[in-house]
């Protein structure tokens, strides 16, 4: 798979920023296809089968969230949702809603492209199938469960353990809190939010050189979690 | 006759009433005179009889005791042998003055009875009648005014009593009557209980004080006086009872109206401004977008770029995210404002929001150092993360703007009683003014300096703080450079929280 052929499929009404996400794609060499509604949007994610949409919430005929569902029902590939809105609970329903990374407005170029390449990359690997991690001193091998740093093993708990595979499989995108709990304790305890922030802090202690400032295991408040390696 | 007062016991005076007995006997005596011989005596003292239930269906109970005690005189004075004298020839007539006495005195009682309780049942229909026309009357007040209009007009005249109706829930406020007892008032509001005031002489008049009650409240009290007789003639003390009840129902009901129509006008301009916020969200936001994006390709496009202009659009980038951060402040406080922060708690840990608040600060301020120290006995606390994270930022953002560039600020959690006390300390030049008066709206730590920034910072902590049952407290610091400021966040202990 060459970056080339990648296209980025753009759907922004605001004919500034949509010519600044342009300008950052096409400097990364991939492809932009621009869309400035949720029609003509859904048009180009069927013709021109894009491999990542980059999708602002607040359309002239919608909102975003209209566009993820109905992208959902026939691609996995990845979205990356715009939004100038602060209110968390948007975030988490669009995220619910199967989008796969958030941006609030105002962002800079530089992230931009680091999330773009976060999204695009995790696929890659998704494909490979890695069970081997390593980001900074911490090596996480999922096919014997085993965790160490600098070379040390790290005992995690069950749920630690669990808790950290699942970030893993998803690194570099956020995980809302609701998708973490229903992937590590199945379902129960849906509405435990405390549950999964104390584990996310055994984790940080035992993972992270500076728990308060995390580098790895980073919180996306009010909406969830993202393991940035 | 539309009052009952005058048409029942304002009667004539026994006087008269004697007078009117003494008129009849004394004509019937003289016809019957006159028709002697032709009739005989057993059909006059049926005549007499029949003027004494007469005189009791008309004058009433007493004229006809007086009746027959005067029908009998007069029958044994010009009827019975001797003629014109009391004495009796036939003591005969002795068993026809018994007969006629009692035969007089009893149907004179009985039609006297029967004509009252005649009238007591037509008064009693108005009464039901003045009831039903109330129902309906308050079944259409659409206000507490009218309410008390309707009641008046509908009761006074017919009861023949003067109303006073006050509407207040509260005992402690109401202006006083003229007239009437305030002690009274406030004890009839405060028990809940009616008060019979029943005259002992006619010069009192009798008056009645009814607190008007829901299931639970008293929702009023209403005063009912007659100034010539006892309110409990006729029932009319329940009939006010009654009243009351329906009284308190429609005020009840006119209030779930209005508290329905109220809250109908306030949700439709909560609707209004949180779209006008939103949206004022979204149209701010978007340019600062284009403006920090292009200020980055700049940035990156041209890597020969001199020095300070390098800088100056580095400035243009870091100010534009704290301009979005301002934007964000200006908008939260407008919503705190309007409709009370909206609290959304769950248990965490309060290093999660210090770690995010710094990481926040850092993507404008990334020249700042941060050091912190927290308290691993504070327990999970139970808080809302976006406000409190707002809050964090917005003093590490201060602490950052008036410090000098490259210092260290503190950041420090620790428990002090029921308390979490989370501090920011930073080595700046410390507060000028009264550090209380920080928080007040708009009021800025250091009043002309090149640092800008609109002091509706500390404002909006205060209000998010506060609604979560903690303090906030600036000062400046004691033993070194710089300022302190700390927040408190209640400790509450929750035993479903898992162990480590």
């Amino acid at each position: 798979m060459k970056s080339e052929s990648l296209k980025v499929l753009i759907v922004e009404d605001d004919v500034h920023i949509l010519d600044l996400i342009t300008k950052a794609i096409s400097a990364m060499d991939f492809r932009p296809i621009q869309a400035a509604n949720i029609a003509s949007a859904l048009q180009h994610a069927t013709s021109d089968q894009p491999d990542l949409v980059i999708l602002d919430l607040g359309l002239p005929d919608g909102n975003g969230i209209s566009f993820v569902n109905s992208y959902r029902q026939w691609s996995s590939r990845p979205v990356l949702v715009l939004s100038a809105r602060m209110q968390e609970h948007e975030k988490v329903k669009v995220l619910d809603a199967g989008a796969d990374d958030y941006l609030t407005k105002p962002f800079g170029t530089a992230e931009l492209m680091a999330r773009i390449r976060a999204l695009l990359r995790r696929q890659g690997i998704t494909a490979s199938n890695t069970p081997k991690f390593i980001f900074g001193e911490i090596a996480v091998d999922l096919s014997t469960r085993k965790v160490t740093k600098a070379d040390q093993e790290i005992h995690l708990s069950p749920i630690e353990y669990q808790l950290l595979s699942v970030l893993l499989t998803h690194h570099g995108r956020v995980v809302t809190h609701r998708q973490l709990l229903k992937e590590v304790w199945g379902g129960q305890h849906m509405e435990d939010h405390h549950y999964l922030r104390i584990y996310v802090g055994h984790l940080r202690h035992k993972l992270e050189d500076n728990p308060t400032q995390p580098k790895f295991l980073l919180t996306e408040t009010g909406v969830g979690y993202r393991l940035e390696i | 006759m539309n009052r009952l007062v005058g048409g029942h016991r304002a009667k004539n005076s026994p006087l008269i009433d004697g007078f009117v007995c003494i008129a009849v006997a004394t004509l019937l005596t003289a016809c019957c005179t006159s028709l002697l011989g032709m009739i005989d005596l057993a059909n006059i003292v049926m005549i007499f009889l029949l003027s004494t239930f007469l005189i009791a269906i008309t004058l009433g109970g007493s004229a006809a005791i007086l009746s027959s005690v005067l029908n009998v005189a007069f029958f044994d004075f010009f009827f019975v042998t001797p003629r014109f004298s009391f004495s009796v020839d036939d003591s005969q007539y002795l068993i026809t003055f018994w007969v006629m006495l009692i035969v007089g005195l009893v149907t004179g009682q009985l039609g006297a009875r029967l004509k009252e309780q005649l009238f007591d049942i037509s008064v009693r229909e108005k009464l039901a009648k003045a009831l039903q026309a109330l129902s309906k009357g308050l079944f259409n007040a659409k206000s507490e005014e009218q309410i008390v209009q309707t009641t008046k007009a509908v009761l006074e005249d017919v009861l023949g009593v003067a109303l006073v109706i006050v509407i207040k829930d509260d005992s402690e406020n109401i202006p006083s009557i003229p007239g009437l007892d305030m002690r009274l008032i406030k004890q009839a509001m405060q028990s809940g209980t009616r008060i019979i005031q029943e005259p002992e002489t006619t010069r009192i008049p009798s008056r009645i004080y009814l607190p008007i009650r829901d299931k639970l409240n008293t929702l009023g009290l209403l005063v009912a006086t007659d100034e010539n007789q006892s309110l409990k003639l006729f029932g009319r003390d329940d009939l006010l009872q009654t009243a009351v009840h329906l009284l308190a129902m429609a005020i009840t009901q006119t209030r779930l109206v209005k508290a329905e129509e109220d809250s109908k006008v306030q949700n439709a301009t909560e609707r209004l401004k949180s779209a006008i916020l939103s949206s004022l969200s979204h149209d701010l936001r978007t340019p600062l977008t284009t403006m920090i994006g292009l200020a980055e390709r700049l940035e990156e496009g041209c890597p020969d770029l001199a020095p300070e202009n390098k800088e100056a659009i580095q400035i243009i980038r870091s100010e534009g995210i704290r301009l979005s951060g301002m934007i964000g402040n200006l908008l939260e406080m407008a919503r705190i404002q309007t409709q009370g922060p909206k609290l959304k708690r769950d248990w965490q840990l309060i290093e999660e929001v210090i770690g995010t608040s710094i990481k926040q600060l850092q993507t404008f301020s990334p020249k700042t150092q941060i050091k912190t120290d927290i308290d691993v006995a504070v327990p999970p606390l139970y808080f809302d993360e976006i406000l409190i994270e707002r809050v964090l930022c917005n003093l590490l953002e201060n602490a950052a703007k008036y410090s000098s560039l490259g210092s260290t600020i503190e950041v420090t959690a620790n428990i002090a009683g029921k308390f979490a006390v989370i501090s920011v300390i930073d080595s700046g030049q410390g507060f000028v003014q009264n550090p209380e008066q920080l928080f007040d709206m708009f009021s800025r730590g250091i009043s002309d300096t090149h640092q800008s920034g609109m002091g509706l910072g500390l404002a909006i902590c205060k209000e998010i703080v506060q609604a979560h049952g903690g303090s906030i407290l600036a000062k400046n610091n004691e033993a070194r450079q710089g300022a302190t400021v700390s927040f408190t966040l209640p400790i509450t202990e929750n035993k479903s929280l898992p162990k480590p």
